[in-house]
């Protein structure tokens, strides 16, 4: 019925052509986490070789950095037919406690909702580089990265540039199972209430309208530890999960979500729901770290699964986490499988954050693949049904190291999300992408110049005996402290964040917030090619302050944030 | 079927000087969509402040979506077995054609079309089923008759054929007299908006049709007619225009496209959304043949602002041109020999944005059709309704009071030499609940607020086509008389009708104003005197 209604919209709407969105609706754009912006046409290389991919505008929020933490990476809505007209919005966080919503197309404050905490939450301690307080999770909301509405593969709509011709369709999202978003997402092209989520420093879960950003229609919910250091929230139907790390404000670290009984609504505008939203909170402690990298959590493409990576801790299925990747039930939250890499580690230091990154999740071959990285620099592939094999330490595929960890603090090692596509016109080939702190150790076959302090590394997933194993394929030039890269049309968008890639000092002590900052050089924005790693174009100095957030990429718009409050925002300018 | 008295009634008029009165036998009076009646003489400003509801009949018809009553025609002397009447034609959404009295607003005949149900989706494809009442239907697509038809010329006894197409996309030719098919209707495919009559075809623009995207036509010559659709027109944005296509001198069929793509890359398969599109007919089929498409199209289909209004056309100072808005809210001159230049981008001038500065779909922007006429002292207007505020950033040089919030008209004066003609705004109007498109008569623009809330998402709710959210959030429609100089207010129906108006239109004819409401009550409006003649 939902499709059918959706393609009534197509003729419906003003009588318009369909308009197929591409939202980025979470950390590296979906909860599979893998940072693939699909249908994506404006953002092209013709278009870079053209000259017609400027920055578009930035926008200073009124935010306060609180340590660290500033703007979280944005999300964006592609389209919401709004009560105030049309729109493209992108949700983004604020570190002092409040999201903003801008319209995308021009760079404009749309709404901002600001959360007072509730109840009489514990102070939050002088913020260290890695327990900030404040606001600290990106946003999410449901949906997909590519057509995730539930309806992609016939025409859709470019979102703008001039004379660009037909978009093709993009066909079901290839490799991602394609899972229509549910539980109000989708902006508008639907019923439900469509809402997005926050976590605030209290720990309160908060529910927004993307229509107005009201917070109090459907009440808060306690979700999470007050002053807990969240990463990357993930929504994946109803259920909604928070990750937390670095055991900030006291609290043990683990994974809680949140199950999501939507309000039933009024038949007309203004009047009160007609049965209130619900939420069950379960949880599950690692007993040690927190999840790594900064998606925390990756779901399977049937939603049968949530899959999340553990530096140290322990449970009574896994044993001693080391490096272990876990999957869990997504309701229960139970370990139903895991991973643990064999060989040893360096170990995790409390105060001081380590090299981790968050599993992404895709198909290859009719299989559900897992791809991790561990501290010991390796990547991993793993099979999504079946982790670790029968002794829980069999990965179909594990690399030499990328890059050797630093025992010296020096950072080095894999950082944040993958980025993973498949390049339909070219036999279906399946490419990672990964961010790296450090030299390499791995030879790769083409390099676009030194990268001594950092890059993005290319790979290809080829067939091995029925297994995937990885190919290298190129290095992209220096970066300093790489965000986990986004692909897009054959693009990789990388983010040299310039946060210092040193994690502590020399004697092992955390470096104070000031001193991070004073060590942090401006955000650079580089957009690679994503079969060569040649550098196509890049921000130069238009950002004057570093990036501890991430890259979106939506609408022919690829957006970052840095340290002094601003979003920038590349793309195609559009005529209005 | 034809009455033997028509002949002679004919003849008494020609021979013996009988005073005709004035018809509107089609949307906007004319081929070009003018809105202008230059026959009005009866109502004029001296005594138009003495206008009073003459009468109203509840015509029975039930709304469907928002739908209900659409734009009214009249015909003068129409030979009855009682005498000749004027007549007044209005189509009812749910599939009923009325003929009233218009002297004393008593039915005359109704007809009621029936065809086999369609086939699509239930609810119009909005999710649920078919709703039992059709109020709750989704106001984009309420299915039922909603083009506004048109009337013949008299044939050689003088009788005229109304044509109509009903909700079942059958293309009747109705006898104005009886009410009686006059031949099988022809399966053409449903019009949403109204019909024209040019060169002895009824030509529409097609929007959900299976028949054809684009241009359709039926021969009135052809014995055994058969729709001829369009070619090389891809589908993107649907065809609009309330009062549907325009037509200018050279026989180029105008319509204003909806939101959507533009890629003209294959010309057999032209993408022309968020323009103004000009079909001929060629090799037996209609064709793009030329286009004018602004050059931000990618801004007004991310916001769908799309130009939907019916263009019209005129002279001025020897030159033909045609002016065109939409949503988006500028106004943009146009030649229709070569209406975007070489780039189909390039108008011969465009305003700024006089309204919808918030760039909003559904409260704000020109939505309907513009209307133009030419003053006595040779100055053509172009007369634009708009809803929503106006831009405060466009100066008018005379802003009516209470100041346009909901919306309104606008007049601008076409200026400069005919090869490099542009437009002066000169008066805003008074607020108006949602201007819609205005009738310029005897030097006053009658002109009307529908009243209607025409919002389609909510902050709670989201979108929701069900209609009735909106129908019980609507006020009611009020007719403004304005001065057409200054736009000053010279009267207005006050709180006498009693529901919102939507996409339909006002008509006015032989000192009588009409307009139909959501409640399938036709209003007539005119003079103490008429009032009198009618008792």
């Amino acid at each position: 019925m939902r499709k059918r209604f959706l393609w009534a919209l197509c003729f419906a709407v003003g009588l318009c052509a369909c308009v197929w969105a591409a939202d980025w609706p979470s950390t590296a754009g979906n909860p599979q986490r893998d940072g693939w912006a699909q249908g994506e046409t404006d953002l092209s290389k013709e278009n870079i070789a053209a000259k017609k991919i400027e920055l578009v505008y930035k926008y200073k929020f009124d935010n306060k950095a609180v340590g660290l933490h500033d703007m979280t990476a944005p999300i964006d809505l592609e389209r919401i037919i709004g009560y105030q007209g049309f729109k493209q919005l992108l949700f983004i966080g604020g570190s002092s406690g409040s999201v903003y919503a801008l319209d995308s197309d021009i760079g404009e404050l749309f709404f901002k909702t600001k959360f007072d905490p509730i109840g009489s939450p514990a102070a939050p301690a002088a913020p260290s580089a890695l327990c900030s307080g404040g606001l600290t999770a990106n946003l999410a909301m449901p949906g997909q990265s590519g057509g995730g509405r539930g309806f992609g593969g016939a025409g859709r709509a470019p979102a703008r540039g001039a004379a660009r011709g037909a978009a093709p369709g993009r066909g079901a999202a290839a490799g991602r199972g394609a899972a229509p978003a549910r539980g109000g997402g989708g902006g508008g092209f639907g019923r439900g209430p469509a809402v997005f989520w926050a976590v605030s420093s209290d720990g309160y879960l908060r529910t927004l309208r993307q229509q107005d950003g009201d917070a109090t229609w459907i009440a808060p919910a306690k979700f999470v530890p007050a002053n807990a250091d969240v990463t990357g929230l993930n929504v994946d139907g109803d259920v909604i999960y928070a990750a937390t790390a670095n055991s900030c404000g006291g609290n043990p670290n683990g994974l809680y979500a949140a199950l999501y009984t939507p309000p039933e609504l009024p038949q007309m505008p203004g009047e009160p729901l007609v049965t209130q939203a619900k939420f069950q909170v379960v949880n599950f402690m690692t007993n040690g770290s927190g999840f790594s990298g900064t998606g925390g959590t990756a779901i399977a493409p049937d939603d049968s699964l949530v899959y999340g990576q553990v530096a140290e801790g322990k449970g009574t299925v896994a044993g001693t986490y080391h490096d272990t990747v876990l999957a869990l039930d997504p309701k229960t939250l139970d370990v139903k499988d895991y991973f643990t890499p064999s060989g040893s580690l360096p170990p995790v230091k409390k105060g001081i954050a380590s090299p981790g990154v968050t599993p992404a999740v895709f198909s290859w071959n009719d299989k559900t693949i897992v791809v991790a990285g561990g501290r010991d620099g390796r990547l991993y592939l793993l099979d999504g049904s079946s982790l670790g094999g029968a002794n829980h330490r069999s990965p179909l595929y594990a690399s030499d190291p990328v890059v050797k960890p630093d025992p010296h603090y020096g950072g080095d090692g894999i950082w944040g999300t993958f980025a993973t596509w498949e390049d339909a016109a070219n036999g279906n080939t399946r490419w990672i992408y990964a961010a790296i702190r450090g030299q390499a150790t791995m030879q790769f076959p083409a390099s676009d110049g030194s990268a001594s302090t950092g890059a993005i590394v290319a790979f290809k997933v080829v067939d091995q005996g029925g297994n995937p194993a990885l190919s290298p394929q190129w290095i992209s030039h220096d970066m300093i402290s790489p965000a986990g890269p986004v692909t897009a049309n054959g693009l990789v968008f990388a983010l040299s964040t310039g946060m210092t890639p040193r994690v502590a000092k020399d004697d092992g002590t955390p470096y104070t917030v000031a001193e991070e900052e004073k060590m942090a050089k401006p955000a650079v924005l580089y957009i690679l090619d994503g079969t060569t790693g040649k550098e196509l174009m890049s921000s130069g100095n238009a950002a004057t302050s570093f990036s501890t957030s991430g890259i979106a990429v939506a609408g022919g718009r690829v957006f970052f944030t840095t340290h002094d409050n601003t979003l920038y925002a590349y793309g195609i300018p559009l005529e209005r | 079927m034809k009455k033997p008295t028509i002949a002679l009634f004919i003849a008494l008029v020609f021979c013996c000087g009988l005073a005709l009165g004035e018809n509107w036998l089609t949307d906007g009076g004319d081929l070009q969509r003018s809105g202008w009646n230059k026959d009005e003489k009866t109502l004029s400003k001296d005594n138009i402040n003495t206008m009073k509801l003459l009468w109203k009949i509840d015509t029975g018809n039930g709304a469907r979506a928002l739908h209900s009553l659409m734009t009214p025609l009249v015909v003068d002397s129409v030979p009855t077995s009682s005498g000749p009447k004027q007549i007044v034609y209005v189509v009812g959404s749910s599939d009923n054609l009325y003929a009233v009295d218009a002297k004393t607003g008593k039915m005359v005949w109704q007809r009621h079309f029936t065809y086999p149900a369609a086939t699509g989706p239930a609810n119009g494809g909005f999710g649920g089923p078919e709703p039992t009442d059709p109020k709750h239907l989704g106001f984009l697509r309420p299915g039922g008759t909603t083009d506004v038809p048109v009337i013949g010329p008299p044939d050689a006894s003088g009788d005229r054929t109304l044509y109509v197409d009903d909700g079942g996309g059958n293309l009747h030719s109705i006898d104005i007299t009886s009410g009686e098919d006059e031949k099988p209707a022809v399966h053409a495919g449903e019009s949403k908006f109204s019909l024209q009559l040019y060169n002895n075809m009824i030509i529409y623009g097609a929007i959900y049709s299976p028949v054809s995207t684009g241009i359709v036509s039926v021969s009135l010559t052809d014995p055994n007619p058969k729709p001829i659709v369009s070619a090389n027109f891809g589908r993107s944005g649907g065809l609009w225009g309330r009062r549907g296509p325009a037509i200018d001198s050279q026989g180029t069929v105008w319509t204003t496209t909806g939101d959507g793509n533009v890629d003209i890359s294959n010309p057999n398969n032209l993408i022309i959304a968020d323009s103004m599109v000009g079909f001929r007919m060629e090799d037996g089929v209609w064709k793009p043949w030329n286009w004018f498409t602004p050059s931000n199209w990618a801004w007004l289909w991310h916001r769908d602002l799309d130009p939907n209004n019916t263009p019209t056309i005129f002279n001025y100072k020897g030159r033909e041109l045609m002016a065109s808005s939409g949503k988006e809210c500028r106004v943009f001159l146009l030649d229709p020999k070569n209406p975007g230049g070489a780039d189909h981008h390039t108008p011969l001038y465009k305003t700024p944005l006089f309204c919808n500065v918030g760039a909003d779909f559904q409260n704000a922007g020109s939505w309907g059709a513009l209307s133009s006429w030419e003053d006595p002292s040779g100055t053509r207007w172009v007369l634009v309704p708009f809803w929503g505020p106006p831009n405060p950033a466009v100066k008018f040089p005379t802003t009516n009071e209470p100041a346009a919030k909901e919306g309104g008209e606008a007049a601008f004066k076409v200026v400069g030499d005919a090869s490099n003609p542009s437009l002066e705004p000169v008066w805003i109007s008074r607020d108006m609940h949602r201007g819609e498109p205005s009738i310029i008569a005897n030097g006053m623009i009658f002109a009307y607020g529908s009243g209607e809330n025409t919002q389609q998402a909510w902050p709670d709710i989201g979108l929701n086509f069900d209609s009735t959210i909106r129908a019980a959030k609507s006020g009611h429609a009020i007719i403004y008389v304005l001065d057409a100089m200054t736009g000053k207010q010279l009267w207005s129906s006050g709180d006498t009708i009693k529901t919102f108006n939507h996409f339909s239109g006002i008509t006015v004819a032989n000192g009588r104003v009409y307009l139909g409401d959501y409640d399938g009550t036709l209003y007539c409006f005119g003079l103490p005197s008429e009032a009198a003649a009618g008792q």
